[in-house]
């Protein structure tokens, strides 16, 4: 789920070829390709907060300035990075590319690296990219850029055995933040100070970048840290976002001193939700048989609309899990489902991550409540 | 994507002569995302840029924005002298980073714009990545909380024990071009005398040639709402000077002796000239070890 983001991105992004050996980064773009026959390379680009695809393929996050990956059927990428030469030296443990060069030049640099491929280049993460900089490469190419960046995403969705790992070690850490922040909520903390006790337990575990929301007002609304809120809150609904090794993990809990009626019913309907995720099966099916299973209470309006989405290198990844959804669950792929509820007096949202797979699901984490 | 009631809403606002859109252009900050802009630009092709309508509005601060950015310059004051407390051998910039990050949110910032890195040279200031810290290495921040909004910067420099005697100096010299910029900033003034006036500093001591890109591209920029106005301290930058304006004077840069140095305050402008809005002006610190 899109929250606030930061505006420079802080936290430990170097590239581990231990965790993602340059060998996984190869076989994905060998995917790219067959599933691409006749492009021949691909311009992908990234920002601060839109770089899944980038990642994907670099392992490359920008932190500050946007990047450009001129990636070739046969040979080495070339990484481009915004903010001068200055920058590059930064920037270089962020990935395995080799030599990193400035973003600059774009359109000669670009032209010169196309006539070198044996085909048109496709585009991946055109819809981010500034206007001008857009309307740079097509011309120089000659006209409309062929834009594959859903094509990349679908690709995406199926996680590997690594990914998979570094997956559950993000929702290992989610469990951790979710357990201090119970902790700090229980012993009587302000609900800011519960909110910072979840976000120190996240940094101490090494994550990249943490979204927090909470709710003020007994569940009905959520909002960013902006200011301190200096009052204890029980039940104190919040949402939580960890990135740890590039990965994503998020979820909702309702923090509570003693039994919450709302969280306990959300958390029946998500389990049995859990349960008809399968690969094949349809997200909008899923999402409209959670609007039924809720009868005669309401959906949360946080999750009315959109029950959950694909996660993983981006915290929102297609597909989302809404009603009018046409798009299936993938063997491999990994999720967050939510199911938000409305009684007579209170409001409340749980959620679970779970990896879909063939033989069955994994629950990766999920809120307490939802335990079961 | 532009949904098909929002494309239907634009080009019934669109209709007739002189439609002016606001369009955000600037090699920094934000853009319009191709997707948002593209589906504009088709609908409302005649649309130009409006910009300054807007920018032109908000270039002084509102008393509560000057309010709030006194209280984002005391917590990135605060947020430094953490950061020196902590700054040690073997810790690496990204831990330093988020754990800086962390420490201002519990002061009350909502966000921090926090450029940090260190080494032998520098030869920028630089997001944070995992180098593990060093004795003798200097340590550059720019510290930058936003506080309901607003945000105000510091530009500090330490190093990781003892400084030798030629860093001293060139620090030193840092700080009197800062100096010199503050005490030119003033009503009336244009912005490219600020620049001059920290400039002639740097010149007088031989080092004019790194005035000028590649070393260096401004001598401080605006803060708060897009950092937009009243833009960067540069040569270029003729926009005059008005009371309330917030913006940074930090003559921060690259000396072939030393490397990259940050040296630099927030100030308000005032009817008696630039009034810095921390309480400790920048000043080369050594951690002790």
């Amino acid at each position: 789920m899109l929250t606030m983001n930061p505006t420079l991105l802080v936290g430990p992004s170097d590239w581990d070829g231990a965790r993602m050996p340059q060998e996984e980064f190869a076989a994905r773009t060998a995917a790219l390709w067959r599933d691409q026959p006749s492009a021949g390379g691909a311009i992908v680009y990234g920002d601060r907060v839109n770089h899944a695809e980038l990642a994907y393929l670099t392992h490359f996050t920008p932190k500050l300035e946007a990047a450009l990956a001129l990636i070739p059927r046969a040979g080495a990428a070339t990484l481009l990075v915004g903010g001068g030469a200055n920058m590059l030296q930064a920037a270089k443990p962020l990935t395995f590319i080799a030599d990193p060069r400035p973003l600059r030049d774009v359109g000669k640099t670009v032209a010169q690296w196309a006539r070198e491929q044996g085909g048109a280049p496709v585009l991946i993460g055109g819809a981010a990219m500034p206007y001008a900089l857009h309307r740079e490469i097509a011309e120089t190419l000659g006209g409309e850029l062929a834009d594959r960046t859903a094509a990349l995403q679908a690709q995406m969705c199926r996680k590997s055995a690594r990914e998979l790992t570094l997956l559950r070690e993000a929702c290992a850490t989610l469990a951790a933040t979710i357990t201090a922040m119970g902790a700090a909520q229980r012993a009587g903390a302000p609900a800011t100070d519960v909110i910072l006790a979840g976000e120190r337990a996240a940094n101490r575990l090494g994550v990249q970048d943490v979204r927090t929301l909470f709710s003020c007002n007994g569940g009905r609304t959520l909002q960013p840290f902006e200011t301190a809120v200096e009052r204890a809150l029980d039940p104190l609904q919040v949402y939580m976002a960890v990135r740890q090794f590039g990965y994503w993990a998020e979820g909702f809990a309702v923090l509570a001193a003693s039994p919450h009626s709302c969280a306990q019913r959300a958390s029946d309907v998500l389990r049995s939700a859990v349960e008809r995720m399968q690969a094949g099966g349809r997200c909008g099916d899923l999402a409209r048989g959670i609007a039924q299973a809720v009868h005669p209470l309401t959906l949360h309006p946080v999750t009315a609309r959109v029950a959950g989405n694909a996660i993983g290198l981006a915290l929102e990844a297609h597909p989302l899990i809404a009603a009018g959804s046409e798009e299936s669950f993938e063997d491999g792929g990994v999720y967050s489902l939510r199911v938000g509820l409305v009684d007579q007096r209170d409001h409340a949202i749980v959620s679970v991550m779970v990896a879909v797979h063939g033989r069955g699901n994994e629950v990766l984490w999920s809120s307490p409540e939802a335990a079961g | 994507m532009l949904s098909r009631a929002a494309r239907h809403r634009v080009r019934r606002c669109g209709r007739g002569a002189g439609v002016r859109v606001g369009q955000r252009r600037s090699p920094r900050g934000p853009h319009r995302r191709f997707e948002i802009a593209g589906g504009l630009a088709q609908l409302l092709p005649e649309a130009g840029a409006a910009d300054d309508v807007i920018f032109d509005a908000a270039a002084a601060k509102t008393t509560d924005e000057i309010t709030h950015a006194r209280e984002a310059t005391r917590i990135a004051e605060l947020g430094y002298a953490r950061l020196v407390e902590i700054a040690r051998p073997g810790v690496s910039e990204d831990d330093l980073a988020v754990e800086l990050r962390w420490y201002t949110r519990t002061l009350g910032a909502e966000d921090n714009f926090l450029l940090l890195c260190a080494g032998a040279r520098n030869p920028a200031v630089a997001p944070s990545n995992g180098r593990v810290m060093q004795k003798g290495d200097i340590l550059v921040a720019e510290i930058t909380p936003s506080y309901r909004g607003q945000l105000a910067q510091i530009c500090r420099t330490a190093t990781l024990g003892k400084a030798n005697a030629e860093l001293k100096h060139k620090y030193d010299l840092l700080v009197r071009a800062m100096n010199a910029g503050i005490g030119g900033a003033r009503p009336g003034v244009a912005m490219s005398a600020v620049c001059r006036a920290i400039n002639a500093v740097l010149e007088a001591e031989g080092y004019g040639e790194y005035c000028h890109p590649p070393h260096i591209r401004r001598r401080g920029h605006g803060l708060g709402f897009g950092s937009i106005r009243p833009g960067d301290v540069s040569l270029d930058n003729d926009t005059m000077l008005t009371e309330g304006m917030v913006f940074m004077i930090h003559p921060n840069q690259h000396l072939p002796e030393t490397g990259y140095l940050l040296c630099g305050e927030p100030v308000l402008l005032t009817a008696d000239g630039a009034e810095p809005l921390t309480r400790w002006r920048s000043a080369l610190f050594e951690i002790d070890l």
